[in-house]
């Protein structure tokens, strides 16, 4: 457990003192929803949702497209480890692979979830979000279960690839193929058939089903806790897989 | 004088590659140990074993007796390491690496602040401790390097050329800092393949060459016991070996002698009375008793020779 706090606690400091990163990934979407909003309150409206302004769909589907990037954070931070030469003096310390990895991932989680609160927070404020009857509790489980399966999935592939330039290609893909299939550009409703048919097969179409049934059906608790216990058990899955592929005397390429 | 480190017939290889073949090493509470060898002897691969950053094919290492490989997470409490290259968190002060390193050992609160300032202190890393370490100097990163291993003061240290890159400077103040810690207790084992170091450190000597443990003692005792003494002569063409014994000479190659002999005048004169050699001698050096003689007699080669190497060490970084 102290191996995990002093790893958790080093995360947040690296990323105090160097917080561009998550700077650029909340003016990403900032800057994308005030453009899409009002076509997206066409689609909505299009698809039955009478009085959408679009941004039940834009800032929940930018929120979750993007914070796919922010989970890439933790195999950044892993693979930086091998790019400053310090991954051998902390694995002197003789510490077990799953207290190492617990402490990369828990401020990884933590950092997605604040991500996912600011920008959801921001889209109310300034573009319109409203719960309309929908549960917060209900929101905050979708956003707990979204953070620990995108910062899961992104740990498998840190676990399984060897630079960090293949895993920044597979998490820009997988942010990008699974947020399109899964609805977070434009309503799932709209979707070409093959898309709807694979949608549910990831993360995402369960996070942004959620948050449309907490915005614009007034979901409560009932309404996203198949959704969230879907993403719960990919994320703990991939953890397992991640926490059984890692090798912590695998050289990784931090530049490569 | 109490054992800190016992590795015993420690064998590592790298496929094909043996990097180490049964090496044996131990060393005493408050004792330096300077391994000596060439890049590629094994010097990295041997301190990564210790280090339990590499697991041996065969061999038994304990530290304060107890198995490496066994209770490594007990080992590695006692055990602190400054690999070759420097390895730092650039994006943060000094403080917060010396701090960080320092709760990974398990120290907390008011004791890790007192550790913390007091490394500083010895290191004369006290006016940087709130700089970030992006903006040092290679000589300052180097130190804060160095720092790093000792922040849970370890019974056993494990420095990996610690000097490599660092000035004039750092390097004696590097070297100062490991006799304090050694007068304190600690065993240092402190890798390098630069002399005068070794010459400074005043340190036991092991000298290591394809893997294996070949030689040990002070400096004194190595000189003693490897030195070869006298004088080389080179002749401008081809002399018959068999003459060089009747001289009282070693035949070193076809056209070179090494004549046991005081002086460079009583060598050729030597040479010259006896008028049956036909060949002239066109230099003639005084061999004085060194470190670099006899890192060439125990290995047959000297220690900036590089031929030798087989490029093990470069794996051990990456199987590290």
């Amino acid at each position: 457990m102290s191996t995990t706090i002093a790893v958790a606690r080093h995360q947040l400091r690296i990323l105090r003192n160097d917080p561009w990163f998550l700077i650029i990934m909340f003016l990403m979407p900032l800057a994308l929803m005030p453009l899409m909003r009002e076509a997206l309150g066409i689609n909505l409206q299009a698809v039955g949702f009478e009085g959408a302004s679009g941004a039940e769909q834009v800032v929940p589907g930018q929120t979750i497209m993007f914070g796919f990037f922010v989970a890439g954070n933790v195999a950044f931070a892993l693979f930086r480890e091998h790019g400053w030469r310090t991954w051998d003096r902390i694995r002197a310390s003789a510490a077990a692979p799953a207290s190492l990895l617990a402490g990369f991932m828990i401020p990884s989680i933590a950092i997605h979830l604040v991500y996912q609160a600011v920008l959801l927070t921001t889209g109310s404020l300034f573009f319109g979000l409203r719960f309309n009857g929908g549960s917060p509790i209900a929101l905050l489980l979708i956003m707990a279960s979204f953070s620990f399966c995108a910062v899961s999935f992104v740990l498998v592939l840190a676990a399984s690839l060897r630079t960090i330039n293949q895993v920044n290609a597979l998490v820009n893909v997988g942010a990008m193929v699974f947020g399109g299939v899964g609805g977070a550009l434009v309503p799932f409703e709209q979707l070409p058939g093959w898309a709807r048919a694979v949608g549910p097969f990831t993360p995402h179409y369960w996070a942004m089903e959620g948050n449309r049934s907490v915005f614009l059906e007034e979901g409560g608790i009932g309404d996203v806790i198949v959704g969230v216990a879907i993403m719960t058990a990919i994320g703990i899955a991939a953890c397992v897989v991640g926490v059984w592929r890692f090798r912590t005397d695998e050289t990784k390429e931090f530049f490569a | 004088m109490v054992s800190v480190l016992r590795a015993e017939g420690i064998v590592k290889s790298y496929g094909e590659v043996q990097a180490l073949r049964g090496a044996d090493l131990g060393v005493e509470a408050g004792e330096v140990v300077s391994l000596l060898g060439r890049n590629g002897a094994g010097k990295t691969t041997l301190l990564s074993t210790i280090a339990g950053l590499l697991e041996p094919d065969a061999g038994t290492i304990t530290v304060d007796g107890i198995d490496v490989w066994d209770e490594p997470k007990r080992a590695a409490a006692l055990v602190g390491i400054a690999p070759q290259e420097t390895g730092i968190y650039r994006a943060v002060s000094v403080r917060d690496n010396l701090r960080f390193f320092g709760e990974l050992a398990g120290l907390r609160g008011q004791a890790l602040t007192r550790r913390v300032d007091d490394l500083a202190e010895q290191l004369t890393l006290t006016a940087l401790l709130d700089r970030k370490s992006t903006q040092l100097s290679g000589g300052e990163a180097r130190r804060l390097h160095t720092a790093c291993a000792l922040v849970h003061q370890p019974k056993l240290l494990l420095l990996d050329e610690p000097t490599v890159g660092a000035d004039v400077a750092t390097r004696n103040e590097l070297i100062e800092v490991v006799r304090q810690l050694a007068e304190a207790g600690s065993a240092v084992i402190y890798t390098t393949h630069y002399l005068p170091e070794v010459e400074a450190l005043d340190a036991d000597i092991v000298i290591i060459d394809q893997g294996a443990v070949l030689a040990r003692g002070s400096q004194a005792e190595l000189i003693d016991e490897w030195r070869t003494s006298g004088v080389e002569v080179g002749f401008d063409r081809a002399v018959d070996e068999a003459s060089a014994t009747q001289h009282g000479a070693e035949a070193l190659t076809s056209t070179s002698w090494r004549i046991d002999a005081g002086g460079i005048d009583e060598a050729v004169t030597r040479i010259t009375a006896s008028g049956e050699i036909d060949a002239l001698v066109v230099s003639a050096e005084f061999i004085r008793p060194n470190l670099e003689r006899v890192f060439l007699n125990v290995t047959g080669s000297s220690l900036d020779d590089d031929a030798g190497s087989d490029g093990t060490e470069a794996q051990a970084e990456a199987g590290a």
